[in-house]
């Protein structure tokens, strides 16, 4: 039993060293040892990596232009206005959670009833 | 009678007044080369100009002559890679990247392998050939040519605006990257500013 225990020790030993010096005798000069991790990570991504080659990725953001951001502000209070025309004397457009999507966290681009504070609001940046 | 008269005549007028002024839009037909610059915006001027700076850069520099020292007079093999625009226009690379790709394979002094998409039809392409082309014409798998370098590239943008003042500045990058070893071998930019006034 004991002779048999070492036997298959020896084996398993033998093989790993096989399999070890294999892969070393497997390396181009200065290869690191250790490139089939890497390898077989990006050999399940590849395709879809490589799927947009050749292609512009849009990542744009939006810079504040002064003179479109006056002519926006224009443009929604026209459209405010023609929108509120003739009923909102009876039924005030009230905003219930004044500055509720306002990042400094109070109501700036809204008065008490609501209504929007075009002097106070700045809707280029959201609120 | 009278009444009759000047309603035909009113018909008219308003037709006349609508016929023309349907027909106040013109076209016409343009150099290529002529700068017209109407909003401010990216332009095919400003595409034109860095397709003239990349070309003329990528070809006059360094990285093809060592290339061709170094794997004895093969010549390199480009793949076009990502270009991410991070400016603040929608624009697009490929109409001055493909000037580039245009002028390697004119120069033929660079090789220019498919990727992306167009990769994958050809492929896709080959494939179909395996069962239904005749066996002398059929294309095989594993026969392709690796790329060298993969060309890569970046748009950005910075701009100034007060009242109706505007300064617009792009940058424009393209580099070339070895892909065995990550080692940037050219790197190409463009930058251009613009004042608009409205």
């Amino acid at each position: 039993m004991k002779r048999k225990l070492v036997i298959s020790s020896l084996c398993a030993v033998f093989v790993l060293t096989a399999t070890a010096y294999g892969q070393q005798a497997g390396l181009v000069t200065d290869q690191n040892p250790r490139y089939e991790i890497s390898r077989a990570k990006y050999m399940n991504v590849a395709d879809s990596l490589t799927s947009s080659q050749g292609t512009t990725v849009q990542n744009t953001y939006k810079a504040y232009d002064w003179y479109e951001a006056r002519e926006e502000r224009r443009k929604l209070r026209r459209e405010a206005r023609a929108a509120n025309a003739g009923n909102d004397w009876f039924y005030p457009s009230v905003n219930y959670y004044p500055g509720y999507y306002n990042n400094w966290g109070y109501g700036g681009g809204y008065n008490s009833w609501g209504r929007h504070n075009w002097r106070r609001s700045n809707l280029w940046l959201g609120w | 009678m009278q009444f009759k008269k000047i309603i035909t005549l009113a018909a008219f007028a308003v037709s006349g007044i609508l016929i023309s002024s349907c027909s106040t839009r013109q076209v016409t037909r343009v150099n290529t080369n002529d700068t017209i610059d109407i909003s401010g915006n990216w332009n095919n001027t400003d595409s034109r100009m860095v397709a003239q700076e990349m070309t003329q850069s990528i070809l006059g520099g360094k990285w093809i002559s060592t290339h061709l020292e170094e794997k004895k007079g093969k010549r390199p093999v480009v793949v076009v890679g990502l270009v991410q625009n991070k400016s603040h226009e929608h624009i697009d690379a490929e109409t001055f990247v493909k000037d580039v790709e245009q002028v390697f394979v004119s120069s033929e002094r660079v090789r220019l392998v498919q990727g992306g998409k167009k990769r994958e039809e050809l492929r896709a392409e080959k494939a179909d050939q395996q069962d239904n082309a005749t066996v002398l014409t059929m294309k095989k798998f594993g026969l392709e040519n690796g790329a060298d370098y993969i060309l890569q590239g970046s748009i950005n943008s910075i701009v100034d605006s007060h009242k109706k003042q505007k300064v617009v500045y792009y940058q424009v990058n393209l580099e070339l990257t070895d892909i065995q070893t990550n080692e940037v071998v050219w790197i190409g930019d463009k930058k251009i500013t613009k004042y608009v006034k409205n």
